[in-house]
């Protein structure tokens, strides 16, 4: 295992564009904050807990070019794939919750067909994450089995120790990176990754513990703790968009001049218009059958398929909920006992 | 599965050969592949269901109408309901149609083999059904009796009306064509009621026999009925579910029953697999 100074970090980040690569870190925008891509490393603001975007529209982007149309003189039509990306890409500063919440994405984008869009967004980036030192109170990764120092998803995750990170390899491609770095990194000692092993900072927000729970879910699909607990959620979709897992799209074709393009945008089910059928009949008629959609979406039906659940309990949405709706409380509410 | 680099939302180019109004409302398109060797390559089985679009206007989810023995073509019928169903049907021939297909299952032939078919439809819920039914009479020696029971809710609202000409005059399939009470013409020879009750009517055995049915929700809702109380199995009836879907391809989070992803697991399922489902239709 390697080590790398606090105020060294900088330096990790120069080596990446230096690189000829796309660098990527949390940065603020105002009073907004995202990852974003950066031209030096001053620009990262790697003291923000959370930023508040999170990281999926790098390997989902809010909207993109699915296919480009031409129409042929003649009546024809020449379809052309976008441009292909051909930019390795480093992500400095993902928090784990955010790593996490890519191979959450890939089962979806591999399900049988492969989305090559989103693959060759995964493959050209590499994610070295920061594990976190001082929780919020809206954390909640240990309620999905996450914690502030989870591996999955990072190829290189950087843990405090004191003055310094250690820095670790999980990946392939985190050691091509870590390779990069070579002698900006020194060797960590056995105490150093002694300390490492032993990070485990405590979470100040209640955890659920949606392990036990979400086997009650199913069972619960009637109960009418649905409709009390998600009256007043308003269906903005704020909670799908700053969702780290949420991945539903709409596609729609935008024309221009003699050709166009079909896009991909992001969409949610928190939307009365999202399961609206041609004939005017809707199977999810009201919000609380949506809201229970997200719900059973990411505790029961995502987990049926394919194991985890598909949830990394990063809070955003209980912090940007405009009405306050907390999808563990709720998932609390609707499997207790009647 | 397909190739990583492999756009899967990148659609064959078909184009309008022929085209017909079925109903004041439902119209068929006869496709046919641009490139003659995709089109060769291309195979599907009945129940299978493709993305059409009109670029520029945007894509839209049907089953393809056309059975898989007959594989110079391909087609669908539609209802007007929208922006891109309106687009297709101002496609006349000659117009380019982008083409994403074939996806989910399709309904389960073998096990249909040598017995007897009960196709019971409503509506553009036909349409389904015709792949299937093009299907079994062009392999007509592999099963047993085969009745068709249709119905719309007045006589112009049938669909593929010719075929329902052919299919009555045939010996080895038994047809009975209904419109609900109020939508007969003064030359309708046809039956009048409403598809349960006509299928009550005609007492079908349930011997040895699978139902292949798709309709609107109620009509779907009280034939199951009937066909439970006549003593059918859930397991021994078949059909094709709807829902709003994009992509078709289990990705766009949109046309899932509880866990069950139409596009995916389905459309086709038993009945028996429906009411396993949750009631989110
Ligand atoms: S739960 Fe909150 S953030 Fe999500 S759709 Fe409802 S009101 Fe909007
Ligand atoms: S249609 Fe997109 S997931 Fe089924």
């Amino acid at each position: 295992m390697k080590k790398v100074d606090k105020n060294k970090l900088g330096e990790l980040m120069q080596a990446v564009l230096d690189a000829g690569k796309e660098l990527i870190a949390p940065v603020r925008q105002g009073d907004h904050t995202a990852y974003a891509r950066i031209k030096k490393p001053g620009d990262a603001a790697l003291d923000i807990l959370l930023t508040r975007m999170p990281l999926k529209e790098f390997f989902l982007p809010k909207t993109e070019c699915l296919l480009k149309y031409t129409n042929l003189e003649g009546g024809g039509v020449e379809v052309s794939d976008p441009d292909p990306l051909n930019q390795e890409r480093v992500v400095f500063g993902a928090r784990p919750c955010d790593a996490s919440s890519l191979p959450i994405m890939d089962k979806v984008f591999t399900w049988d067909y492969n989305d090559s869009l989103y693959l060759a967004r995964r493959d050209k980036t590499t994610i070295v994450s920061i594990a976190c030192e001082s929780p919020a109170a809206s954390c909640r990764c240990e309620s999905v089995g996450i914690s502030p120092s989870a591996k999955d998803g990072s190829d290189v995750l950087l843990t405090p120790i004191g003055d310094a990170y250690t820095v670790d390899a999980v990946t392939e491609k985190g050691e091509k990176l870590v390779a990069l770095w070579g002698s900006k990194l020194s060797d960590a000692s056995d105490a150093d990754a002694a300390k490492a092993a032993a990070f485990k900072p405590a979470l100040p927000g209640h955890q659920t513990d949606t392990a036990s729970l979400r086997g009650k879910l199913k069972a619960k699909f009637e109960t009418p703790a649905w409709a009390e607990q998600t009256m007043k959620c308003v269906g903005c979709g704020a909670c799908a968009y700053l969702c780290p897992t949420c991945h539903c799209f709409d596609i729609v074709d935008e024309k221009s001049g003699c050709g166009g393009e079909r896009r991909r945008n992001w969409d949610a089910c928190a939307f009365s218009t999202f399961t609206l059928h041609g004939s005017g009949h809707n199977p999810r008629a009201e919000q609380q059958h949506r809201y229970r959609q997200r719900v059973m979406h990411k505790f029961d039906y995502y987990p049926e398929k394919f194991g985890p659940v598909a949830c990394v309990g990063c809070g955003r949405c209980l912090s940007a909920c405009p009405v306050g709706m907390d999808i563990f409380e709720i998932i609390e509410k609707v499997t207790a006992d009647e | 599965m397909n190739n990583a680099n492999q756009n899967i939302y990148k659609p064959y180019i078909l184009r309008v050969v022929e085209t017909k109004d079925e109903t004041p409302d439902v119209r068929t398109l006869r496709l046919k592949f641009d490139n003659e060797e995709e089109g060769r390559a291309f195979t599907f089985k009945a129940g299978q269901f493709a993305e059409y679009s009109v670029f520029g206007e945007g894509e839209c989810t049907f089953c393809i109408a056309s059975s898989p023995t007959r594989p110079d073509f391909i087609e669908c019928s539609f209802k007007l309901v929208g922006k891109v169903t309106a687009a297709l049907r101002d496609c006349e021939v000659g117009a380019v149609i982008g083409f994403r297909g074939p996806y989910g299952n399709y309904f389960p032939l073998d096990m249909m083999k040598g017995k007897n078919l009960l196709f019971v439809g409503g509506g553009i819920g036909l349409a389904p059904l015709r792949s299937l039914f093009w299907n079994v009479l062009d392999t007509r020696a592999d099963f047993k009796d085969v009745s068709i029971l249709y119905g719309a809710r007045t006589v112009s609202d049938l669909v593929y009306k010719d075929e329902l000409k052919e299919w009555e005059s045939r010996s080895d399939v038994k047809a009975v064509f209904t419109v609900d009470p109020g939508g007969e013409t003064p030359d309708w020879t046809g039956k009048v009621g409403f598809v349960p009750a006509v299928l009550e009517q005609m007492a079908p055995s349930k011997e040895n026999t699978i139902v292949i049915t798709c309709g609107p929700p109620i009509m779907i809702k009280f034939t199951v009925q009937a066909l439970e109380k006549m003593g059918f199995a859930p397991e021994n009836i078949v059909t094709t579910l709807e829902n709003r879907m994009k992509c078709g391809l289990g990705k766009c989070g949109r046309c899932n029953i509880g866990s069950v992803y139409v596009c995916k697991d389905g459309p086709v399922f038993t009945y028996d697999q429906i009411k396993k489902m949750p009631d989110e239709f």
